[in-house]
């Protein structure tokens, strides 16, 4: 009896420790969990060049897209929007979008940008300060890296300089001055870093690339594997960009857009108009033009084939004039796939083009079709016309699924007149082309082009110059030429020689984010309030087709316009966190 | 220092049963003896005594009932015996001047001197429960009369009267301090979401009790088979919890399982079956009605009449209901739904014992069945719910003072459901669908409406799971438990040593069966063949294919043990009663879900002293101290004390002359507890780096991206728990002999260092940023609970009311600082929502009315205008405040009820809950047509719209799109008071007469009905208050209606 009693307690006592398997039996302290021990530290990812290239890479996932692309805070643009719908070259018929909830119906205001991921440019959530901060971490810590020489490090080091560079400049254009962020902070400090005014961020930003630009080579040399990083052009671009940005009236101009606080500290303007501010624009403009033409390595795409250069200037990567592209995927997926929104998101009406922007494209023979010896027909008016139209807006009888695209309503692309997507008679065409494979193929966001800095600087030599020099014609017309367009008629006035540049833009840089910051450079407010208007194409039995114009639903700024529209808002609690912002005027 | 302690008495404990038991036999050597020979011992020691022989019947005093399996003993002695099945009993003894004891679980034990009799029949009084009835405390039992803590415990009674498959279900309404909110009724997924005195924390899921079943901690009670559960214990304050430490701080639910006892095996067969039906369903507009305000929307909103989207042709048509294929007006809810589904809950048990081994064996089958209608498509995709369950608890007595005690517990879960066919959700595509998509099936074909005769997408009832396939998945549990209790009476009275082990497996198997079928979209033949002119026939048009039901599976697995080692001791020394515990465990669980291949480790020890002096002062001290890994070497053991005091005034010599007071107890208790739920593990490494995440594509044509590498969470060294200063104070009184029994508490809980990130570092630092221990909550509220119970000849009645109150407030969030002081979180309650205030509908003459802050959109009227707080004649962020409740009620309330009359008994809980909102959110609550302008639309939206004429009377906006960002703002308007007073369970019994059951053999027969949640009474009407009212609906609650018959052999 006894016995078998012991015998079972050595058995029960030996189930305990079968129990635990093959642990061993510990108690206390020694019973707890070690930690992980192979964490990846700074101190790993500094010790490797690859790994620290990784990190590089790491931070150019923090760059723009300008469409949208899937649900979350940097790819989700305006809640599946687009910013073109902010201006008047198109209009959003996707009722849930940030467009219409926040925008057009006027809902906008400094409180929702503490919360709301659908607005314009979101200061806490576009990625930007993600992006500055893996620069600045990357630039404190590359040199320690062994295995990379130190003309590798200053490369890269310059690389995350312009990813800094190009996030402040959207800052800047969204927002004017801003605090200037000069490492990667730690949780745990005094964040006392004010405001700056607009002239120090633009000046502090033009440092940024100014200390980039020696490191860069010009041109990437093995582009089919590298393309999309960041050159010597690509910064000196970006300064052109940011300099005719801030000598626009906006900022350079003798009275601030609107009275305020942030006015009143010059974050909003310059404090005054100094026409030197177009120099340095022009200036930063032709010294990359003078480069460009000294080695050769960019060009505008011009084989003689308009409307096919065009598309290949805007979409194709590797083309000869892309000065910054960024990336968000290889290719596109499918219409319906939730990886790239886009394409759903054209189908509920994000692109819907308006009237207007159609009138703004000249006939082919470069004539707008208000001149009366334009050739341009009323009840034609889609022949003959710049053939830039056709690769950035769907008209009506325009080639398409290798037909003709039946904008009519009840044709096929519009078979309800309240069919959301052509809701305007047009739809988007621009980075949507036939919606076929081709629409998949590699996929890339031109945030750059040559042909802007063309631009750019005949703007700035016309205002530098108080009109038009044969040099700003010259740049006008390179563009205007390879469109097949011919060139503009001589001996324009500023004011003309300035509309004619701005309509340029417009028609060359559709739905590629530079008309919304055109107008408000250039506080075009007539722009906001004026009547945006639709194409309502009925087919009438003998086949021919009858054109209606109709008004677009209204927007709430075309009867309560303020100035206040130019520059978005801070977010209330960013500025609550008193670290020394000050909101933008009217918010 | 306190590690080397620590570890120390780990060693000890563990080590010390082979020391022990050794000993422990030889010195009960003789006992084992006398035990395992009892004939042997009588006959030597009573060969010259003259044997007499008594014998009788036991009954209950209260129903007449008799009684078998009741222990009888002789006085001072070891030999005994026990009622057989007609309650009678015969018992040989030395002597008729000995005195017997008839002891009975449940019964008042009764000491009965033979004085010469030889027949003895006695009556035995139930365990009233004004009596001292055991709680079930924190590693131990308790007489209710000693405890200064503040428990609440439910009985098995209590826990049958409910059909619920959900344990979890059954306890609403009957303890204080208790919150649930059950939000779905899908079978297999109905468990509540439980809280002990709301919320302590800054989160929800950093607020959930503590679970320990058996004495162990184990995931979910949900899932037992509330036949199985012997009671279930809900220990509330710090002195109850603060001996489980840093687990302990949100409160703990105890629950014991059976066991077996000495005595005739008992088969018990409970059978039932019944009828679930939704409590509320969701009413949407027909076709007709929907096309109607469709239309007064767009108008509404100025679109030019000819453009409407449905034309007058589609209304006639939907009015007269012409073309139900084209035209379709599909009730979708209804179609989708059956109006009943069948319930069976079955179980039986067997339990016994003879004097050394006792046994409890139970085996029990679940079935649920879901509400959605099976199409004929092959298989079976509904919701169903089967459960398998079987325990057996084993006690044996290996020698007179060692209890060897074996749990073997599991269970079986099959659960089924309907593949979903894209990522919205089931319920949410469900609600999303429009009356006019599609007729459902015809002939076979699912028919679904294109584009072409009704414009624009539409949501079709079946779209999110007709002919996708099922999910079918089986979770198997099981538990292990192997316990040792030895009595170390050799040593000192009342000293024991217990060990546990204990071993938990959770595994699960997921079938995923995925199929597609096709889809047929209907046209007029005319409108495909424009030759068949006038032919209006309709013919179809296919796309998709049906697929065949493929088959992929996926495991999940979990496993966990635990290794307990524990003195004891009580004694008393005339007047002083001691009792201390000493306890040390272990629980290792693994595959947790971060770091899966590093298992989780906690180790704790636990001491506990009580004192009394004669049952009038009573004094406990308490203690937790646990180890953690969570936290950085240094930082990992945390040391939790509580103390308790209890007066019961009762018991003094100046209140004895206080006839109608029964017993009246003062407690009040004092402690420090923690709580590690939700923290993260190894927060405190230094800052982490992913050296391959996400990538970038450069190049032209390059299909690889360049991996990327980024900065993860910033590490955080002092990480630790958050602690909790919890006091109690509470009364506990009986009077008018005992059938009035009070009890009431009040406590206050201040929890800190609280786990959250600082939310006012500036956004450029754009760091994952690390949790710190700052938060800081104040929760406070109050129990109340009265009982009355009064036998009034064969009449029994009882009428139980509790009562609960709790609230908390934020103390400190680092929250960024607010334009407006009502715009601050802190100082309101966890949860609280914030919204814009409902002022009342703009009217005509308002748009001319310069006094009306400016909306910031023009307003027409109809649209909800808001109040102005801050007075600056601007409606914007700065004009929301606090509104509503929380989604958890601050008031719980529950009345339990019921009588015994002879055969009959009967029993009612109705349960209630105030202080509690649900903000309307989202589709399809809040937003007519959806946030796309093409899904559903609520009845009530069409009926309750604002119109000209209705503007007196309307509780919705008026029907428009382009007004939808200022209507649809979160205000007060959308909130709901979701208070409701629920006929929780419902139950009438009949027990057939003794006279009856003889014939059959049977020691007991019942037959009941009963049923659950079968009456809601709530301001909410158009769902139910406890359900989901944002976007993300779940499967709807149910009642239940049910049939019983219970047997015993």
């Amino acid at each position: 009896m006894k016995n078998t009693i012991i015998l079972f307690f050595i058995s029960l006592v030996g189930f305990l420790f079968v129990l635990q398997g093959c642990e061993d039996l510990s108690v206390g302290n020694d019973f707890l969990e070690k930690p992980p021990s192979v964490d990846v530290t700074q101190d790993s990812i500094f010790a490797k060049a690859e790994f620290a290239e990784r990190f590089l890479w790491g931070a150019y996932e923090s760059l723009p897209y300008g469409l949208p692309i899937t649900w979350g805070d940097r790819t989700d643009e305006m809640g599946m929007d687009i910013q073109a719908s902010l201006s008047d070259i198109n209009h959003s018929f996707l009722n849930w979008g940030g467009v219409n909830q926040l925008y057009y119906s006027g809902q906008y205001t400094s409180g929702v940008e503490n919360s709301n991921g659908k607005t314009k440019y979101s200061y806490n959530n576009s990625g930007a300060w993600d992006g500055i901060r893996d620069a600045h971490i990357f630039i404190e810590n590359v040199d320690r890296v062994p295995d990379m020489t130190a003309e590798q490090a200053s490369e890269l080091k310059a690389e995350a300089r312009m990813i800094k560079a190009l996030h402040y400049t959207d800052m800047f254009r969204h927002f004017g001055g801003l605090p200037w962020i000069d490492r990667a902070y730690t949780a745990n400090e005094d964040f006392n870093v004010p405001r700056m005014t607009s002239m120090a961020t633009m000046d502090s930003i033009v440092a940024t690339i100014d200390k980039a630009i020696p490191d860069l080579p010009f041109a990437i040399e093995d582009k089919l594997n590298w393309e999309g990083r960041f050159t010597q052009a690509a910064a000196m671009g970006l300064k052109a960009r940011v300099l005719l940005f801030g000598a626009s009236p906006l900022f350079n101009d003798n009275q601030p857009f609107m009275e305020g606080e942030a006015a009143d500290k010059m974050m909003v303007w310059h404090g005054g108009f100094d026409s030197n501010l177009w120099k340095r624009a022009a200036d930063a403009a032709k010294e990359l033009i003078d480069k460009v033409e000294q080695t050769g390595d960019y060009s505008l795409v011009n084989t003689g084939n308009p409307e096919q250069d065009f598309k290949t200037a805007y979409y194709d990567r590797g083309n000869s004039e892309l000065l910054i592209s960024t990336r968000a995927r290889y290719r596109a997926p499918g219409f319906w796939s939730g990886q790239f929104y886009f394409f759903q998101a054209t189908r509920y009406g994000i692109g819907a083009t308006t009237q207007n922007y159609v009138d703004m494209f000249p006939m082919m023979n470069g004539l707008s079709i208000t001149d009366p010896n334009s050739g341009y027909d009323p009840d034609n008016p889609y022949e003959n016309r710049d053939p830039r139209l056709y690769q950035t807006v769907l008209v009506n009888g325009a080639p398409y699924k290798n037909r003709q695209a039946e904008l009519w309503i009840g044709g096929r692309e519009r078979r309800n007149i309240n069919t959301n997507s052509t809701a305007s008679g047009y739809k988007l065409r621009k980075f949507i082309l036939d919606e076929n494979s081709a629409t998949q193929s590699v996929i890339q966001w031109p945030y750059l082009r040559l042909a802007e800095i063309y631009l750019t600087y005949a703007e700035a030599l016309n205002e530098f110059n108080d009109g038009p020099t044969p040099e700003a014609y010259l740049y006008v017309n390179k563009v205007r030429e390879r469109a097949g367009v011919g060139e503009l008629p001589q001996g324009l006035s500023k004011e003309e020689f300035r509309k004619a540049v701005l309509n340029e833009r417009a028609i060359e840089f559709g739905y590629e984010k530079v008309r919304w910051f055109d107008i408000v450079r250039w506080k075009m407010d007539q722009n906001f309030t004026k009547t945006l208007e639709g194409m309502n194409i009925r087919k009438q039995g003998d086949g021919s087709f009858t054109y209606e114009r109709f008004e677009l639903p209204s927007r709430y700024w075309q009867g309560n316009w303020s100035p206040k529209w130019y520059l978005s808002a801070f977010p209330p609690n960013e500025i609550n966190k008193g670290y020394g912002l000050v909101q933008n005027p009217g918010w | 220092m306190k590690k080397f302690f620590l570890s120390l008495t780990g060693i000890a404990l563990l080590l010390s049963p082979a020391i022990i038991l050794g000993q422990g036999h030889n010195l009960s050597n003789s006992r084992v003896a006398a035990v395992d020979n009892p004939i042997d011992l009588i006959t030597l020691n009573d060969v010259e005594a003259q044997l007499e022989t008594v014998s009788g019947q036991v009954t209950d005093s209260e129903t007449q009932e008799l009684l078998p399996g009741v222990n009888i003993s002789i006085q001072g002695t070891n030999s005994g015996t026990v009622t057989n099945l007609e309650g009678e009993y015969e018992l040989t003894v030395p002597s008729l001047q000995d005195t017997l004891v008839f002891s009975y679980i449940g019964y008042e034990p009764r000491l009965v001197p033979i004085n010469g009799r030889t027949t003895i029949n006695i009556s035995m009084d139930p365990q009233t429960i004004a009596g001292d009835e055991v709680v079930v405390v924190a590693y131990g039992q308790q007489s209710r009369a000693e405890v200064t803590g503040s428990v609440s415990s439910v009985t098995a009674e209590d826990i049958l009267r409910a059909p619920t498959s959900n344990l979890g279900n059954a306890l609403v309404g009957k303890v204080t301090g208790l919150s649930a909110i059950q939000r779905s009724g899908q079978p297999g997924a109905d468990e509540p979401n439980i809280f002990i005195r709301g919320f302590g924390s800054l989160t929800e899921g950093r607020s959930s009790p503590l679970i320990i079943v058996d004495g162990v901690e184990r995931r979910s009670f949900a899932q037992l088979d509330p036949n199985n559960v012997e009671s279930i214990s809900v220990l509330k304050d710090a002195s109850a919890t603060a001996v489980y430490g840093v687990r302990g701080a949100n409160g703990v639910i105890v629950i014991q399982t059976k066991r077996g006892r000495t005595g005739p095996v008992k088969i018990s067969l409970n059978l039932s079956s019944g009828f679930q039906q939704p409590t509320t369903l969701l009413e949407f507009a027909d076709s007709y009605t929907y096309a109607q305000r469709m239309n007064e929307a767009q108008l509404n909103d100025g679109i030019d009449p000819s453009l409407v989207r449905f034309s007058d042709e589609a209304l006639e048509a939907f009015r007269t209901n012409s073309d139900p294929i084209i035209y379709p007006n599909t009730d979708w809810v209804d179609y989708i739904m059956k109006p009943l589904a069948f319930q069976s809950n079955n179980n039986v048990n067997i339990s016994g014992g003879t004097e050394n081994v006792r046994f409890f064996i139970a085996a029990g089958y679940l079935r649920q069945d879901g509400l959605f209608r099976t199409f004929d498509d092959g298989y079976n995709n509904n919701f169903t719910f089967d459960r398998y369950n079987f325990r057996t608890n084993l006690d044996v007595d290996v020698t007179p003072s060692t209890v060897v005690s074996l749990t073997s517990a599991g269970r079986i879960e099959q659960r089924n459901s309907p593949q979903v066919r894209n990522s919205d959700g089931l319920w949410r595509q469900i609600y999303w669908s429009v009356p006019f998509s599609g007729p459902g099936i015809v002939d076979d074909k699912w028919v679904r409406n294109g584009n072409f005769y009704i414009t624009d997408e539409k949501k079709d009832g079946l779209q999110s799971f007709y002919g996708t396939g099922l999910t079918n998945s089986s979770r198997n549990v099981l538990n292990l438990d192997l316990g040792v209790k030895q009595n170390l009476d050799f040593i000192t009275d009342g000293l024991l040593f217990q060990l546990k082990g204990a071993y938990n497996t959770y595994y699960t198997q997921t079938k995923s069966r995925s199929t597609s079928t096709a889809e047929y979209e209907p046209f007029y033949k005319v409108d495909v063949d424009p030759t068949a002119v006038g032919d209006s026939t309709i013919v179809y048009k296919k796309s998709g294919d049906e697929g065949i039901l493929g088959y992929n599976e996926s495991y999940g697995r979990d496993r966990d043990w635990y290794l307990e080692a524990r003195v004891s001791y009580k004694g008393s020394f005339g007047s002083h009663s001691v009792g201390g515990l000493l306890l040390y465990n272990q629980r290792k669980n693994y595959y947790p879900a971060t770091f899966v291949s590093i298992p989780r480790g906690l180790v704790g020890t636990v001491g506990r002293l009580n004192y009394n002096y004669d049952r009038r002062y009573l004094f406990e001290a308490s203690m937790g101290y646990n180890g953690s890994e969570n936290f950085a070497e240094g930082r990992r053991f945390g040391f939790f004390p509580a103390v308790s005091a209890g007066w019961v005034l009762t018991n003094e010599k100046f209140m004895q002359d206080i006839e109608f007071l029964d017993h009246l107890k003062f407690r009040a208790s004092y402690g420090i507890v923690g709580n590690d739920l939700g923290v993260g593990r190894f927060l405190y490494l230094p800052g982490t780096y992913f050296a391959s995440a996400g990538g970038y594509n450069f190049g032209v044509d390059v299909p690889q991206n360049q991996t990327g590498a980024r900065e993860g969470q910033i590490g955080n060294p002092l990480v630790t728990w958050e602690s909790s200063t919890k006091q109690n104070y509470g009364i506990n009184l009986r009077i008018l002999d005992d059938r009035l029994d009070l009890s009431a508490d009040i406590f206050h809980e201040y929890r800190e260092d609280i786990l959250t990130t600082r939310n006012t570092v500036p956004s450029f630092v754009a760091a994952t940023l690390p949790a710190v221990n700052i938060g800081e909550v104040e929760n406070r509220g109050y129990e109340i609970e009265l009982k009355w119970r009064e036998q009034r000849g064969n009449f029994f009645y009882n009428i139980d009311t509790n009562f609960s109150f709790s609230r908390n407030e934020i103390i400190y969030m680092d929250e960024v600082p607010r334009s407006e002081d009502y715009l601050f979180r802190t100082g309101n309650s966890v949860g609280q929502r914030f919204g814009y205030v409902f002022d009342r509908f703009w009217t005509e003459s308002d748009l001319t009315d310069e006094s009306i802050p400016d909306h910031q959109y023009q307003a027409k009227p109809g649209d909800l205008m808001y109040k102005d707080l801050n007075g600056d004649n601007v409606i914007d962020t700065d004009d929301q405040r606090a509104i509503g409740f929380p989604e958890f009620p601050e008031y719980t309330f529950g009345v339990n009820m019921g009588f015994r009359y002879k055969n009959v008994d009967f029993a009612m809980v109705w349960a209630g809950a105030t202080n509690t909102s649900r903000l309307l959110g989202g589709e399809p609550y809040r937003i007519a047509f959806g946030s796309t302008g093409n899904r559903s639309l609520m009845q009530w939206h069409a009926d309750e719209r604002w119109t000209p004429e209705t503007a007196e009377t309307a509780t919705y906006p008026r029907l428009t799109f382009a007004g939808r960002t200022n209507n649809m703002k979160t205000s007060d308007f959308w909130m709901r008071d979701a208070s409701y007073i629920r006929l929780k369970n419902i139950k009438l019994g009949y027990n057939f007469p003794q006279s009856f059951l003889q014939k059959f053999g049977l020691r007991n027969l019942r037959a009941y009905v009963n049923g659950y949640n079968l009456l809601t009474f709530s301001k909410m009407d158009i769902a139910d208050p406890e359900s989901r009212t944002a976007s993300n609906s779940d499967y709807p609650i149910v009642k239940v209606y049910n049939l019983g018959i219970q047997i015993d052999f």
